[in-house]
């Protein structure tokens, strides 16, 4: 528990300090900007809730997925991991501990996007179900940071992180649906949907932004928890794989 | 029982290239409390020692043991018995200050929570960083960092020390500091395992030398043997214009050759350090002006051990 | 032709940069993924307002300039993070050719992007396009990629000097600046009048609106105000390139921020 409070404060320090570890905060909610003003541009600003989901999930997703997944292949760079695994605390802790935190941070996203759409637009986007709101972005860090073990332990591996980044990111987002509802997509790819955690995070946000009363809230949040808990355990799985290979091959540092 | 042992120890690494021995067959003790040193050129597979000992690599071959836990089969045992100091600048969190790295670390290694602020600020304070506590590691310079590195080694009060290439990046006087806390680490009872390829710092701190290249270890020999085995093969460069006293110096006893350097020096290489009073006597008498004892590099030591010719090479 | 050697030395290193990043088959593979995925992104909402208009404008908008203005602000970052700035500062040589043509090797990655990308929206969304813009579109692209070269190269060599850290957060800002203001989701009409001024001073600007000119079945005659304007823009970003970056080593050096390694 200690290792783990001492790596959060840790992970906080890290971000409050270096403006490149927080940089989806500072991106991807400006996004908004965009998404609103197509919205506008067609009369269509009773939807800006659609943007301000894209803008949470966007932040959250690439805190997690672009910095989170950033997390080994940097302890490899500077010699760190072998510090760490040298440690009594096991490494899968750390790593755990950070990738949810720094999922989280992307929360501010939401605010940020809300921001945007009441300042530039003029429209206040309001939460009719505030409890589900609070639930969902919950597991929606959750699930991030579960998955950003996964992808954390399979990055390192790469030669350049961020080739793996820019790539597998895109996907993640169209196939979620953060933007615009899978119904909306070709509909080839919409079986492989529910396979991302996005899906249901989206889902969820959309239902707590509406005034309707939400549908199968409790089924969905179950995915989206189970999701990111599969990724996670696989995650784990594979980062232990992978400590045991690093250790085997004498590449746990990069030099 | 000791500090470290290993039992036929063999490392090779095996890339798409090429494959590399770096260890092989590598059977050490080191006793508790004893400060030794691994000792040898770029490449001769100290690291990888260090590094199985520590639990960051496995060995392909053999065993090693940390105060009689397996490093392979016990990690959970071994590593909270051990700290370990890298060489060189990285390895560090460069936006945290050191307080703040200290603090990380020992929560890592589980040191007492009212232990933690006591032992940073006397680390600190040991280390000559105490006015630096605050600062960002991104603002030090590379042998701060290096300080910082051993008072990170130190911080989980660790009864087994590794110390590889401690000094690197070190100006010289941070360098003799060095040397004055590893006297005092062991005074304290640690055990103490340092690579480095500095004779002087080997010889200045170590109870026991190993040296060690190729992958294997060529002898495990006191500082003082290993002076002395040094000193035996003592050499003299001299500035001298006449050819003729080269010839007459080759007719000495104790003297293996005399050969005449880059630059227009000649060096006499001595087969018996006793001899040197009575040769520089001669070269005195001779009307030499300048001229200058040297001990042989590490290299050179090589030589002598591996091969068993004279110290010309 | 001292220029051109030490541009092509730069292009070179260019090159390198960019096989660390890619390979050809990630770059079909994760990257022309990354930027179709991207399109759909924002395109979709055209489908999701039931507009085909709309979708026909995002699909174009974002396909024609897909990948136009990425990476360039870091590749401009490089130099100055491997701690070679340093040694190119103290070469005799000037250091526009060379930091132009480093960072340079991207503007091909972004003509290829961009026609690979609209070769695929047009099939995937059957788009019909005119053959007749189709012609003079490679054309159009590499005029909107070399000017938005200049532009973003200008602040890729500010970010350099000033704060290489932010460097990918900046190059960031651009794209999204670029995508909100200069007529790829929404016309620049949709704006005040200060941010369509802002955007006229803009690279892309006047080429997209050319190229929607000749997609949407204009002549060329007609689009040609707009591709001046668009060759104008780069231009000028070009001169502010050339006027201030012998002028900003210059200063660096009188602050010292020029370190080794």
């Amino acid at each position: 528990m200690r290792a783990i409070m001492a790596t959060a404060r840790m992970q906080i320090r890290l971000a409050s300090r270096s403006i490149e570890s927080v940089m989806p905060l500072l991106v991807m909610p400006l996004q908004s900007v965009v998404a609103l003003a197509i919205l506008a541009h067609s009369g269509r600003l009773d939807l800006a809730g659609y943007a301000l989901c894209a803008a949470l999930l966007l932040t959250v997703g690439q805190m997690g997925l672009f910095i989170g997944s950033e997390i080994v292949a940097h302890d490899r760079r500077d010699q760190i991991l072998e510090l760490l695994v040298a440690t009594p605390t096991p490494y899968i802790n750390v790593l755990a501990t950070r990738t949810i935190l720094v999922s989280s941070f992307g929360l501010a996203g939401f605010v940020e996007a809300w921001l945007i759409a009441r300042l530039i637009f003029g429209v206040t986007i309001e939460i009719h179900h505030s409890g589900l709101m609070a639930i969902a972005l919950a597991a929606t860090v959750l699930a991030g940071g579960g998955t950003a073990v996964l992808t954390s332990a399979l990055f390192s591996l790469a030669r350049t992180t961020r080739t793996l980044q820019n790539a597998t990111n895109g996907p993640f987002y169209v196939l979620g649906g953060v933007l615009v509802p899978v119904s909306f997509l070709p509909v080839w790819l919409q079986p492989l949907s529910p396979l991302i955690f996005f899906t249901w995070s989206a889902n969820l946000v959309r239902s707590a932004l509406a005034p309707e009363p939400p549908q199968d809230a409790a089924f969905q949040l179950g995915m989206l928890l189970a999701l990111g808990a599969g990724a996670a355990l696989l995650g784990v799985h594979v980062m232990r794989r992978m400590l045991d290979k690093l250790r085997h091959d004498g590449r746990l540092g990069l030099t | 029982m000791s500090a470290v042992r290993t039992e036929g120890l063999g490392r090779v690494y095996v890339t798409a290239e090429r494959t590399t021995q770096a260890l092989s067959d590598v059977t050490l003790s080191f006793a508790e409390g004893e400060v030794s040193g691994l000792l040898g050129p770029n490449g001769a597979g100290k690291t990888t020692l260090v590094k199985i000992l520590s639990t960051v690599l496995l060995p392909t071959a053999g065993r090693a043991f940390v105060l009689g836990h397996d490093v392979v089969g016990e990690t959970a045992k071994v590593r909270p018995l051990i700290g370990i100091v890298f060489g060189g600048d990285r390895g560090l969190h460069w936006q945290l200050t050191a307080r703040e790295t200290l603090e990380y670390w020992a929560a890592l290694y589980d040191v007492p929570v009212r232990e933690v602020s006591r032992r940073s600020v006397s680390l600190l304070e040991r280390v000559g960083l105490a006015a630096w506590a605050d600062t960002r590691i991104e603002n030090y310079s590379r042998g701060m960092k290096q300080r910082l590195h051993l008072a990170r080694g130190l911080i989980s009060d660790a009864r087994v020390l590794f110390l590889d290439e401690p000094t690197i990046g070190m100006d010289p006087l941070a360098a003799r500091d060095f040397r004055g806390l590893v006297k005092e680490l062991k005074a304290e009872g640690r055990t103490i395992l340092l690579t480095t390829h500095d004779m002087a710092e080997a010889e200045a701190v170590c109870d026991r030398v190993a040296l060690i290249d190729h992958g294997r270890v060529l002898a495990i020999e006191t500082p003082a043997s290993l002076a002395q085995m040094v000193s035996a093969y003592e050499r003299i460069d001299y500035d001298h214009g006449d050819p003729g006293l080269a010839v007459a110096l080759r007719q000495l006893p104790g003297i293996a050759a005399v050969t005449l350097q880059d630059g227009g020096a000649h060096r006499i290489t001595m087969t018996d350090g006793a001899a040197i009073q009575s040769i520089l006597q001669f070269l005195v008498g001779a009307g030499v002006t300048s001229l200058r004892t040297s001990r042989p590099s590490l290299e050179e030591v090589y030589v002598h051990i591996i091969g068993d010719r004279g110290l010309k090479v | 032709m001292k220029f051109w050697r030490v541009y092509l030395l730069g292009l070179r290193m260019g090159m390198r940069d960019w096989t660390f990043f890619w390979t050809w088959r990630s770059w079909l593979g994760g990257w022309m993924l990354r930027l179709v995925c991207s399109i759909l992104l924002w395109s979709l909402m055209g489908k999701m307002m039931g507009s085909t208009e709309t979708l026909r404008y995002l699909l174009i908008g974002n396909a024609v300039t897909a990948g136009i203005g990425t990476f360039i602000v870091a590749s401009c970052c490089w130099d100055r993070m491997e701690g070679t700035y340093s040694l190119l500062v103290a070469a005799p040589a000037s250091l526009v050719p060379l930091f132009l043509g480093r960072p340079s090797i991207w503007a091909f990655g972004w003509v290829a992007s961009a026609l690979l990308s609209t070769a695929l929206v047009s099939f995937g969304f059957d788009l019909a396009l005119p053959w007749k813009g189709l012609a003079v579109l490679p054309l159009l692209i590499v005029i909107v990629s070399v000017s938005t070269f200049f532009c973003t190269a200008f602040v890729g060599t500010m970010v350099a000097a000033t704060a290489p850290q932010a460097r990918n957060i900046a190059n960031n800002w651009l794209l999204i600046l670029f995508s909100a203001i200069c007529g790829i989701n929404v016309p620049t009409a949709f704006w005040p009048k200060w941010v369509q001024i802002v955007a006229t001073a803009l690279p892309i600007t006047h080429g997209l609106e050319a190229i929607r000119i000749v997609l949407s079945g204009g002549g060329m005659m007609e689009a040609l105000p707009q591709v001046g304007l668009e060759l104008a823009v780069g231009a000028a970003w070009l001169i502010v390139i050339l006027c201030t970056l012998d002028r900003m080593t210059d200063r660096a050096r009188i602050k010292g921020t020029i370190d080794f390694a």
